[in-house]
């Protein structure tokens, strides 16, 4: 309990150091602090007063099956490392101890996080969906099934595509599970799985030696789970990541395409790049979903972020191509690279807050 | 002339890698930076081209043609479209630049590989294009760091032409290079750079002057000094 102990206190001191090293003053001021009044307000008038928005267009079906699937996220934490395939390994108590400390621990921590999510959900399932009580207590006990098969999953040698439909498939089970199976039922066989999964876990993993790796490499990508969200989501640790590879030659645009070559290489780098291409698309996208969700309040908000969001993600893109090596061979002046940068931010943001309108008034006339 | 008069510079505040670092490039000559790894010869660069973040002293550079000590290339560009960004960007006349950015494409054997990435390129090829990015324009000055690197004999040799005609065409050349041998083949003058501080310059005659060698080469004398400065 000692060694599980100190390596739970080291990951949490982990993260909050990472956390502390971009949540400075105007991260909390300008983003943490509205986006949470922000997010209870809009519970607040929407789900707490029973409009449920887009949410009454979604079948039952569908919503059981994302919200199966957002719930089996977690992973069982081994809180193992490296080097305790030389010595842990051989201490057959302390290892046990250890692994099974690491089971109780991710399991309760998911428990928690179901418990809360479907509690914040409610009222959806009492007035929108008319469950019973005793159907969210099944939709509970499913979706810790869920998650524990899922950990079978992750721990297999099969390809990551696989694994991916297989994921897929868990949450589409429990849902025909809950459709068809009457609610007793459903409770005594998911109360049974839940057992069985959790035995064959620990004689599996707990008891035996053999896939320290695949418990290793589990633990490792929970352990930098939140180091990977904080690398997406700041620009300037992003660059210090490896650019994701790109072909031998490009596909689309090859000629000369804008007469600024300063704007060219931002245009071009843009479509070529595909962290900053799936970035924007992603922020649009959201955004854009968004519209249909929210209040009418809170959408004239969203405008204004949306123009805010964009300005900001543009400026930090272009400041990262700015800030190249390259610019020591080709030496632009910093007049240059004001100007293109002037033209690219206004022409890319003003033309998408055009169609941002355009799109939030049709949303609100025609739904 | 460009005169070169670096007091102190280094990475960090109040930790000084070069000191009293003063020569001049003198148009239509070549000048060797040579040292030991580590003497300073790419931060005294890093200091003339204003790179360096800390350095006390006056260097005033016309526009310039670099090849860095490792290729330096932009990850979303074909090599056309690094040739083409520098032709608009440099402000020559545009139709000669082109020319000429062809004509080295031809010299180092590049011509199939416009299309393609550099930065998929052999460690080899990757100088070639940073040696056309160089010499596409035309300027009065040149840096050149560690040029030889990764090169084949072939590529080495067309190198050395090209700096030989640079220099007939008045362009002022500074060098660091390790490859001795052929610095003092093509090289008109030598600054030697040890720990941060010149340890002597001069053309050839003028280094060996005074040192007690063996044989007449660069590398001996730079040994020679070197074992005196100890």
């Amino acid at each position: 309990m000692k060694l599980f102990r100190k390596r739970l206190s080291r990951q949490w001191q982990f993260n909050l150091t990472i956390f502390k090293s971009i949540a400075d003053w105007t991260v909390w001021v300008y983003l943490c602090i509205p986006a949470a009044l922000f997010s209870y307000f809009l519970y607040r008038e929407t789900i707490m007063q029973k409009q449920f928005g887009l949410l009454e267009w979604v079948p039952f079906e569908v919503f059981l099956f994302v919200l199966f699937y957002f719930l089996q996220m977690g992973i069982i934490r081994s809180f193992l490392e490296p080097a305790d395939q030389l010595f842990l390994i051989q201490q057959k108590a302390h290892w046990r101890k250890l692994l099974v400390s690491g089971l109780i621990y991710s399991l309760s921590l998911q428990i928690l996080f179901n418990v809360l999510v479907l509690g914040m959900l409610f009222l959806v399932f009492i007035h929108l969906y008319h469950l019973t009580v005793l159907e969210i207590m099944l939709i509970f006990c499913l979706s810790v099934t869920t998650y524990l098969w899922k950990q079978f999953i992750v721990r297999t040698d099969f390809r990551e595509w696989f694994q991916t439909i297989l994921q897929l498939l868990l949450p589409l089970i429990m849902t025909a599970l809950f459709l068809v199976v009457p609610t007793f039922l459903g409770m005594f066989i998911s109360c049974a799985i839940i057992a069985l999964l959790l035995a064959l876990y620990i004689q599996r993993y707990v008891f035996r030696h053999h896939s320290f790796d695949k418990l290793l490499r589990a633990d490792r990508a929970q352990y930098y789970l939140l180091v990977g969200t904080v690398f997406s989501l700041s620009k300037e640790l992003q660059s210090m990541k490896a650019p994701k590879k790109t072909g031998k030659k490009p596909r689309y645009f090859t000629k000369r395409i804008i007469q600024d070559e300063v704007v060219e290489l931002i245009v071009k780098t843009f479509i070529r790049n595909k962290t900053y291409k799936w970035a924007y698309l992603r922020l649009i996208g959201i955004t854009l979903f968004l519209y249909f969700v929210l209040p009418f309040w809170a959408q004239i908000l969203l405008v204004i972020a949306t123009h805010f969001m964009l300005k900001g993600y543009t400026n930090s893109v272009i400041t990262e191509m700015r800030e190249h090596p390259i610019h020591v061979i080709f030496q632009i002046s910093a007049e240059r690279w004001n100007a293109a940068q002037l033209t690219v931010k206004s022409k890319l943001i003003r033309s998408i807050m055009v169609f941002v309108i355009v799109y939030f008034i049709g949303v609100n006339l025609f739904f | 002339m460009i005169h070169i008069a670096i007091q102190s510079g280094g990475y960090e505040s109040n930790q000084n890698i070069l000191h009293d670092i003063h020569f001049d490039l003198i148009p239509g000559q070549l000048v060797g930076l040579i040292g030991s790894n580590g003497a300073g010869k790419s931060t005294t660069i890093q200091a003339m081209m204003g790179t360096l973040p800390y350095m006390e002293g006056s260097v005033q550079l016309p526009a310039y043609g670099y090849v860095p000590e490792r290729p330096i290339l932009y990850e979303y560009f074909t090599l056309q479209e690094h040739i083409d960004f520098l032709i608009r960007s440099v402000g020559q006349d545009d139709s000669v630049l082109q020319q000429r950015a062809n004509k080295l494409c031809e010299t180092f054997q590049l011509t199939t590989k416009l299309s393609e990435y550099p930065t998929k390129f052999s460690k080899g090829m990757q100088q070639k294009v940073m040696l056309i990015l160089a010499f596409t324009p035309r300027y009065s000055f040149y840096i050149v760091d560690e040029p030889f690197m990764g090169l084949d004999p072939q590529a080495m040799r067309r190198l050395i032409q090209l700096l030989n005609e640079l220099k007939q065409q008045g362009a002022s050349i500074l060098m660091s290079t390790h490859a001795l041998d052929t610095a003092e083949k093509i090289c008109d003058r030598f600054v030697l750079i040890h720990e941060g501080t010149i340890l002597k310059k001069g053309t050839l005659a003028e280094i060996k002057d005074g040192v007690n060698v063996e044989d007449n080469s660069l590398l001996a004398a730079f040994d020679a000094l070197l074992e005196v400065k100890k």
